[in-house]
């Protein structure tokens, strides 16, 4: 049986006035005790936060974004880094003998 | 009168009108908290008791209350040098207990350390007294509202914390989408998919105790 949308509303509305009916929790003055001797164990707050206080809440949420950016930057940085010709000057010295590659490195004939 | 300077000053609240002259302002308590006169905070806390409490009571079980309550205190107290002197600190604390209760859910449903509310037969007959009732006042006594109040957490169970928040807020509170949001700290349009979810999902669910009670 699918339950009608009529039907669910009612359903709701009875869900909503039992949520709100008050609900028989009594806390105790001994409640409040505890929470001052906990508050007063912490360590001392800062008086006020900086004036980057109004940015600090955008830094995590920019976290993903920057990520991102920073591999994207990375890769067309290690597309344009010429690998290939350090490694042939690197293969240049270990093949050839030492004196030819000294002369080539040199300039002497 | 003191409905006058209540609207003045959404600081205080319940107060009569000579008490309210005589006590200091949020603003001012606050700012001797982050002087260093950590006892100021308990005019915060006798002030804002009632009101944090009425807002954890509803989404918290009952045993878990005060430890709630005591962690939504502890948080506004090490979050006041963020506390902006020109808002509302009632608003401002609703903000951080809605959001301590939806941490509460997460935890609790990660670890699943909350009993698991079962359904009887006399709740699918309660359901279905609620659906061929002509009007919404079924919750005749005590006994009924009991019923429901199960039937809501069993519900509410089968939904994700954040689901669960929204559904709170946005169908049991009458919350508009905007006020959720701001005290989730989500756009509005995710607490309008989230709600539009969560309420097909309670809707499927509730179609589905009726179609097993049906076979049965």
């Amino acid at each position: 049986m699918n339950l009608r949308k009529e039907d669910f509303k009612k359903v709701l509305l009875v869900f909503s006035s039992a949520y709100k009916a008050e609900k028989n929790v009594e806390i105790g003055n001994a409640w409040e005790r505890r929470v001052m001797a906990r508050i007063q164990g912490l360590r001392p707050l800062p008086s006020r936060r900086g004036l980057t206080a109004p940015f600090e809440g955008y830094v995590w949420r920019l976290a993903p974004a920057a990520a991102a950016i920073f591999l994207v930057l990375s890769a067309i940085l290690y597309q344009q880094m010429d690998f290939l010709s350090e490694c042939e000057m690197a293969r240049v010295f270990v093949e050839t003998r030492l004196d030819d590659s000294l002369f080539q490195v040199l300039g002497a004939s | 009168m003191a409905g006058n300077i209540t609207a003045i000053d959404g600081d205080i609240h319940d107060e009569t009108y000579a008490g309210m002259l005589d006590a200091p302002k949020d603003s001012e308590i606050v700012r001797r908290i982050l002087q260093g006169e950590v006892n100021a905070f308990g005019l915060l806390l006798d002030r804002y008791k009632a009101h944090a409490l009425t807002m954890i009571k509803r989404r918290i079980p009952p045993k878990d209350v005060e430890d709630i309550a005591q962690e939504v205190f502890v948080r506004a107290y090490q979050s006041l040098p963020g506390f902006d002197p020109d808002s509302h600190f009632n608003k401002w604390l609703s903000i951080i207990a809605v959001r301590t209760c939806c941490d509460y859910w997460r935890k609790a449903y990660r670890t699943r350390e909350f009993p698991m509310t079962s359904l009887s037969e006399r709740h699918a007959e309660w359901l279905e007294g609620v659906i061929s009732s002509a009007s919404t006042d079924s919750a005749d006594g005590n006994a009924r509202q009991e019923e429901a109040r199960e039937f809501l957490a069993w519900a509410l169970e089968h939904l994700s914390a954040e689901d669960r928040m929204v559904v709170e807020m946005v169908y049991l509170e009458g919350m508009t989408g905007r006020e959720a949001a701001e005290l989730l700290g989500w756009s509005v349009a995710n607490v309008k998919v989230r709600a539009f979810r969560s309420r097909a999902r309670l809707r499927k669910l509730l179609s589905g105790l009726l179609e097993r009670e049906e076979e049965e």
